[in-house]
C-alpha cells in the first residue's frame, strides 16, 4: 500500500468519525437554541406575546405572520410541576410544549384540548407524588409527563385579519402560566350499593324501527 | 519523521473533511427522510420529540418552534414543480385545490429565508381570505408586478413558499392516498 493510499483512507476514516461526533455533539453545544432566543421577553414564569414577525427582519423569521405567539419560559421543572389555564376565543389556537432546543414534545389544539385550556406540566417524581396524594389537580388538568427541567409553552392563535391582532395578542397576554395548583386529595367517590333483594328497574327495550 | 507528518497530515484532512461535511449536512437541514410532494418539502422529524440526528443537529443550528402533530405540517419550496429554483425575477402561478387541512397559509420569504419585503405589507394568504373558483380550485400569481386575483407580490433576490397546514391528518399518518400540494409552475422571466 502506497504512502498516499494510507494517508487518503486515514483521513477518510477521521473524516467520518468527526463528521459523526459534530452531527450527534452540535444540538448539546449549538448556542442557538431557541430559549435562550427568548432572553429578551419577559418570558419567565408568565406568558409573554411575541412580536409579529417583519418582513425583511431576521428575528421571528420563522414564525407565521398568519398566527399570534404567546412564549412562556419554565425552569426546575424537576422541583415543582407547572399549571397553564388559558381560556381562548373560538378561533383556531393551539398550545405546545418544547424542550430548550426546540423540540416539540407536546401538542393540543382547539378541538383535541377541552375549553379552557388547563395543562399540568409535571416530572415523574412530582407526578407519582400527586398520584399518591389523589390531588384535585389530576382531576382538573390534561397532565403532560415530562422528562425536562427547562422549556417553553407556546400559544398559537390564528389571525384571520390583521384587524383582530390586538384582540388576540390581549386574549394570549391573558393566559396564566403560573396558575395555582389544587393539592388537596379528591374526596372518594361514594359509592350507593342497591339493597339486597332489589333488582334494578331496567329500561324498556326500543321498539325496533320499521 | 515521516509517519508522524503523514499522520499529521491525515488528522489536517481528517478534521477539515469531517467538519466541512458536517456543516453541509447541516445547512442543507438534512433532507434525508423528510417527506417530499413535488416542490414541497417537509419540516417532519422533529415532531414528538423523535427527531433523528440530522435533523436534531439542524433544528440546533436554526431557531425554530416547529409545529407538533396537534398543530399541523409546514412545508417549504425553493424550487418550482419542474425543480428549477425559484426566482424572484420570474412569475409564478401556484394552483391548488382544497387540501387536507382545517386551516393553511401560505407565504412568501426571499432568498435569506426572511418574509418578503413589499410595499403591500402583504406576503401571503390563508385558506380563509382566498378567492377561488366555483369548483374550490384556487391560483395564486407570484409577480413583481399585479396580478389579478390572488397575488403575491415580491421584489429583490431569491424565493422561497412556505405552506403550513394546520390540524392536518398528515401528522397523524392518516395521509389521504391523493395528496396533492398545490403546483408551482413557472411564467415568464425578466
Amino acid at each position: 500500500m502506497s504512502r498516499a493510499v494510507r494517508i487518503g483512507l486515514a483521513a477518510l476514516l477521521g473524516a467520518v468519525i468527526v463528521h459523526l461526533v459534530v452531527i450527534l455533539l452540535f444540538p448539546a453545544i449549538g448556542s442557538n437554541d431557541v430559549w435562550s432566543a427568548m432572553d429578551g421577553e419577559d418570558a419567565n414564569g408568565r406568558f409573554a406575546v411575541l412580536a409579529q414577525p417583519a418582513p425583511a427582519t431576521a428575528e421571528r423569521a420563522y414564525l407565521d405572520p398568519m398566527m399570534v405567539h404567546a412564549v412562556c419560559r419554565f425552569d426546575h421543572l424537576d422541583e415543582a410541576p407547572v399549571r397553564i389555564v388559558a381560556v381562548l376565543e373560538d378561533v383556531f389556537w393551539s398550545a405546545s410544549v418544547f424542550d430548550r432546543r426546540g423540540r416539540n414534545l407536546f401538542s393540543v389544539n382547539d378541538r383535541t384540548a377541552a375549553a379552557p385550556l388547563d395543562l399540568l406540566l409535571v416530572g415523574p417524581a412530582d407526578l407519582s407524588a400527586l398520584q399518591r396524594e389523589a390531588a384535585a389537580v389530576l382531576e382538573q388538568s390534561v397532565v403532560v409527563d415530562l422528562a425536562i427541567d427547562s422549556g417553553l409553552v407556546v400559544l398559537r392563535a390564528f389571525v384571520a385579519d390583521p384587524t383582530m391582532l390586538p384582540a388576540l395578542r390581549a386574549m394570549l397576554a391573558s393566559a396564566d402560566c403560573n396558575a395555582p395548583i389544587d393539592r388537596t386529595p379528591v374526596p372518594e367517590p361514594i359509592v350507593v350499593t342497591p339493597p339486597a333483594g332489589e333488582v334494578p328497574a331496567e329500561t324498556p327495550p326500543v321498539p325496533a324501527p320499521a | 519523521m515521516r509517519p508522524i507528518r503523514d499522520l499529521a497530515l491525515a488528522v489536517v484532512i481528517a478534521v477539515a473533511l469531517g467538519l466541512a461535511s458536517a456543516a453541509v449536512a447541516i445547512n442543507q437541514r438534512a433532507n434525508a427522510g423528510a417527506a417530499t410532494f413535488g416542490p414541497w418539502v417537509a419540516r417532519t422529524g422533529e415532531a414528538a420529540g423523535q427527531a433523528d440526528p440530522y435533523a436534531r443537529a439542524a433544528a440546533a443550528a436554526t431557531i425554530d418552534l416547529p409545529l407538533g402533530t396537534a398543530e399541523g405540517l409546514a412545508f417549504a419550496a425553493d424550487t418550482d414543480s419542474r425543480g428549477r429554483r425559484l426566482d424572484s425575477r420570474c412569475t409564478y402561478t401556484i394552483a391548488g385545490r382544497s387540501l387536507p387541512a382545517r386551516l393553511w397559509t401560505i407565504n412568501a420569504y426571499d432568498g435569506a429565508g426572511l418574509l418578503m419585503a413589499n410595499p403591500s405589507g402583504r406576503s401571503g394568504f390563508h385558506s380563509r381570505n382566498l378567492v377561488r373558483a366555483a369548483d374550490g380550485s384556487f391560483t395564486i400569481a407570484i409577480a413583481a408586478s399585479p396580478q389579478p386575483g390572488n397575488w403575491i407580490p415580491i421584489a429583490g433576490d431569491g424565493l422561497l413558499l412556505v405552506l403550513r397546514l394546520y390540524d392536518t391528518p398528515l401528522t397523524t399518518g392518516l395521509a389521504p392516498t391523493d395528496l396533492s400540494l398545490p403546483s408551482i409552475e413557472r411564467g415568464a422571466c425578466r
